[in-house]
């Protein structure tokens, strides 16, 4: 089977696809990409299914080698990635041959990145999904992170249709100079709060701690004030906003912990998730309070983004130019390469 | 061999309708020819048995080492002159100005004109008045 | 053998023309050339500038620059092609498919002149070449037509009238021309007031005339044609049909003979009629009829070409005849021995065209058995950009579709055209189309997929 090789790891490169959310109910982490959207546009541009697995890394990106002919893409923030010495874009499907070199190196913006590769990464399923648990060492690449030496088995795909119109806009990445509007839900206990401990968390600005990782972002300013009184555990959600006792919020991600026992203030609205997830630290964040309905109507615009944008590579297929559709020609043509 | 049997040789030729004699004996070689004078103005029959009735032969592309030519503006039968009485357009060492007509192209009864482009003295003309010409094949060279 | 379709075979030395002069480029002329030197015929090739480095020019024994890049200088330009046939002592012309093999000017111009043109009368060209005409010679000579008007329409109560007789969905058309202006379809005569108007209209405006006539709309057919071919003495053959649906923007794409989708009993029919009709026609030459043939079995008159056509191998590979040595000898004066030509096996046409002009750096052609590829091009060709697209065309023939399909695709797969860009991409995503492979595509599907409306 073909691989591919791992030169240098990254910071944090883990094996992840949407996850294993039906497992919560047994005590599992849902784990799974952070930035949902981005993996999902990556795993399109290559024409996976949304459910493949795909790396997921962490401020800087790993160095891999291809040992097959397949087609990548690389999603989330934005990086100087070069393959074979030449600078490549992001969200766009690239042809990659074996023996190619892609180096991703540091996030310029942004935090989170993904590598989708054709096929997937033919890794076996933990219960139902090849997300990694890092604290339980559950799933992807044996629980862990990944090192230098790794080989992750891929599938060769030499043809992919619509190659040249696999490519998607590029969504607007956080920037440390500028304040980042995030906007929230009432969590189940916002009544538990008082009125001034709603006008701190609205108004006041907020940033992103160094504690800040997979399983929740910690972030600085205005402390709530309430006084807690204690609360049965309850389940937790993606883009939760727990208070500890300290009063700072912590927002719950994809590794948390599947029940807690901290009141949640907020809730992020799923569709300004991607955008908190990329939030580096010292990413200063203001909260702003909607409604359901309207969340929910960001939620399905999003959807129908991703949408339109399966529809419109399904519909190039038949325009020009028309694809990489054929094999034993790509080969035949380097013979007039010289 | 004396004159009278060559008369007698060209009577011969001449009643039996023939186009050629020849006569040999001995060291003694004689060949009477007669002279072709329906060589002109055949009339033309048009039938689609035969082959075109007039098969002008193609002017053999001369090798140009200047790119100072004249060329023809379309294909055709090429004449040096207006008619056959008229002299011809154009002789080498004459002066011609942009806008003089140079010969004239023939193609299904349809004459066009070759007009120079550009100034100059005619150095030589390249193709023989009723010879045909394809496209853009040089026709008079300048300098 | 094409020999074993005439009663007699006269060798080539008793024919009344040795010289062809070809009045065509790309493939087509390379493929006419051909024929000409296996039967020993001389050859001349005209040209346009352009073509000068083309690979019929090299072929041919003679060749002669007519004109420009401009074709109505140079491979339209009547005057200089008999012109350039005079000149080289040509006694024939073939002019191929396309430019001048269907201008009955042409064909006069060539009796006039004392040379053969290989093809039919100027007479039986402007006949054919008009549409009303060709319908309503054609419909007496036995073959069905779609319903149409009697007569030309200048006002909507006429249109109305007409219409309720030849019965909806209804194609309003201007008489004075097409290439889709003037054109509606009306699907019932609540709809006819507003189309009416619109179309005429748009009639008065493209082409000077409001005169319009209507046809029965055929909404998904296929594309069905027949060859044919008839002598001088009266007789005429049919040799098979193609089936020719696969286009894009009423261009043809893919051609595949003979037509499976056509049951044997309709197909007999079809061939037995068209050889009819055309025994009545004073033809000469090879020709196609073309209908639009329904799922239902009913089958229309559309036109008739009346020369050799773009996909004529796929006829040649499924009958074993050299239509153009067929097309030579009828020119030539052979009389035909009436026969019905048994067809075996199948064939598959893949057009290839070249979306942009430019060089081609790297060629590789395929080959195999029952591979055949008909083409001008060659590695370091500069296709240009003044003429028609198409480049090659790469022809696979075997015992039953479903494997020369799959054959197909291992060759498309393999062929190299670098340079320029082709739509070899797009033929071997259509190959792989269910609904091409299954056969229930109709003549606007490829459009559908090609305009999103999947």
């Amino acid at each position: 089977m073909p691989m591919i090789n791992v030169i240098e790891p990254g910071l944090q490169t883990t094996v992840q696809d949407l996850g294993r959310p039906m497992h919560q109910i047994n005590g599992f982490p849902a784990s799974g990409a952070m930035d949902q959207t981005a993996l999902q546009v990556a795993n399109l541009l290559v024409g996976n299914s949304s459910y493949a697995a795909a790396l997921e890394f962490s401020l800087t990106g790993p160095t891999l080698r291809f040992m097959a002919t397949t087609f990548i893409a690389l999603t989330g923030a934005e990086f100087n990635a070069q393959l074979n010495g030449q600078p490549v874009k992001g969200y766009r499907c690239l042809q990659v041959h074996t023996g190619d070199i892609l180096k991703i190196g540091p996030a310029i913006r942004g935090r989170i990145g993904y590598l989708a590769v054709a096929g997937g990464l033919h890794l076996p399923l933990v219960l139902d999904s090849r997300s990694t648990t890092l604290r339980l060492k559950l799933g992807g690449m044996d629980g862990r992170a990944l090192v230098s030496g790794d080989r992750l088995p891929i599938e060769a795909k030499p043809t992919l249709v619509s190659y040249y119109h696999r490519h998607a806009p590029m969504p607007e990445l956080p920037d440390l100079k500028t304040p980042v509007k995030i906007r929230v839900l009432k969590g189940p206990q916002w009544e538990k709060f008082d009125e001034k401990d709603h006008e701190r968390f609205l108004s006041g600005t907020y940033t992103v701690t160094n504690q800040s990782d997979r399983m929740g972002y910690r972030l600085k300013g205005d402390a709530m004030q309430t006084k807690q009184e204690s609360m049965l555990s309850a389940a937790t959600v993606m883009g939760g906003l727990q208070v500890p006792a300290n009063g700072e919020p912590i927002v719950l991600m994809a590794d948390r912990q599947t029940t807690g026992g901290y009141p949640l203030l907020a809730v992020v609205a799923t569709a300004d998730l991607s955008k908190l997830v990329q939030c580096r630290p010292k990413q200063q964040i203001k909260f702003e309070l909607i409604e359901l309905n309207a969340a929910q109507e960001l939620l399905k615009q999003q959807q129908q983004n991703l949408k339109e944008l399966r529809h419109r590579i399904k519909m190039a297929r038949y325009q020009m130019p028309y694809g990489i559709t054929r094999e034993a020609s790509q080969r035949i043509q380097r013979l007039f390469k010289e | 061999m004396d004159t009278k049997n060559i008369e007698e040789l060209i009577n011969l030729l001449k009643e039996n309708d023939l186009t050629e004699l020849e006569y040999e004996k001995d060291d003694e070689h004689i060949r009477i020819k007669r002279a072709n004078s329906e060589s002109y103005a055949q009339p033309v029959s048009v039938s689609p048995q035969h082959s075109n009735p007039s098969h002008h032969i193609m002017a053999p592309k001369e090798v140009v080492t200047s790119s100072n030519t004249i060329n023809a503006p379309t294909i055709g039968v090429f004449y040096t002159a207006k008619s056959p009485q008229d002299p011809p357009y154009v002789k080498p060492g004459d002066h011609i100005k942009q806008g003089d007509v140079v010969g004239v192209i023939e193609a299904m009864k349809v004459f066009t004109n070759v007009v120079a482009d550009r100034d100059g003295i005619v150095e030589k003309v390249l193709v023989n008045n009723e010879e045909g010409v394809e496209y853009d094949q040089p026709l008079i060279q300048i300098k | 053998m094409t020999s074993r379709l005439f009663k007699l075979n006269n060798s080539v030395s008793k024919w009344p023309f040795h010289k062809v002069l070809v009045a065509n480029r790309g493939e087509i002329a390379v493929r006419i050339i051909r024929t000409c030197r296996v039967l020993g015929l001389a050859t001349v090739a005209v040209y346009s500038e352009t073509d000068a480095k083309s690979l019929a020019v090299q072929l041919a024994d003679q060749a002669v620059c007519i004109g420009p890049d401009n074709v109505n200088a140079s491979y339209i330009n009547i005057a200089a092609i008999i012109s350039a046939a005079q000149l080289t002592g040509a006694d024939a012309i073939h002019p191929g498919y396309g430019f001048l093999s269907e201008s009955p000017e042409f064909a006069d111009a060539c009796l006039e002149n004392g040379i053969k043109l290989i093809g039919p009368s100027g007479d039986v060209m402007r006949l054919l070449g008009d549409k009303e005409q060709a319908r309503m010679t054609v419909a007496k000579a036995g073959l069905p037509v779609v319903k149409g008007s009697s007569t030309t329409i200048d006002n909507l109560a006429d249109a109305l009238d007409q219409a309720q007789e030849i019965g909806y969905p209804i194609m309003v058309k201007a008489s004075a021309g097409g290439g889709g202006k003037g054109m509606r379809i009306v699907n019932s005569p609540k709809e006819m007031a507003a189309k009416f108007t619109v179309a005429q209209d748009e009639a008065k405006a493209a082409f000077g005339s409001g005169q319009m006539y209507l046809e029965q709309y055929l909404a998904n057919p296929r594309h069905i044609e027949v060859q044919i071919a008839a002598d001088r003495y009266g007789n005429a053959i049919a040799l098979g049909e193609r089936d020719c649906t696969i286009q894009a923007r009423h261009q043809k794409v893919m051609e595949e003979a003979p037509a499976v989708v056509v049951p044997a009993r309709i197909r007999d029919e079809m061939l037995r009629r068209s050889a009819d009709a055309v025994a009545q026609l004073n033809y000469e030459g090879v020709g196609t009829i073309e209908f639009l043939y329904n799922h239902d079995g009913s089958y229309y008159f559309m036109e008739m070409n009346t020369r050799i056509q773009v996909e004529h191998p796929i006829t040649e590979m499924i009958t074993n005849v050299d239509l153009v040595e067929l097309q030579l000898r009828l020119a030539a004066g052979a009389e035909l021995e009436p026969q019905l030509v048994v067809t075996h096996g199948f064939a598959l046409e893949c057009r290839i065209n070249a979306m942009t002009p430019g060089k081609i750096t790297g060629l590789h052609l395929p080959g195999g058995q029952g591979v055949r590829v008909d083409t001008a091009i060659y590695q370091g060709y500069v296709v240009p950009n003044s003429y028609d697209g198409m480049i090659a065309k790469i022809i696979v023939y075997g015992d039953r579709r479903q494997r020369v399909l799959q054959q197909m695709q291992a060759i498309i797969d393999e062929t190299v055209i670098t340079g320029i860009q082709t739509n070899l991409g797009l033929l071997a995503q259509i190959l792989k189309e269910p609904s091409f492979q299954r056969l229930t595509a109709t003549v606007n599907w490829l459009d559908d997929l090609q305009k999103q409306k999947h």
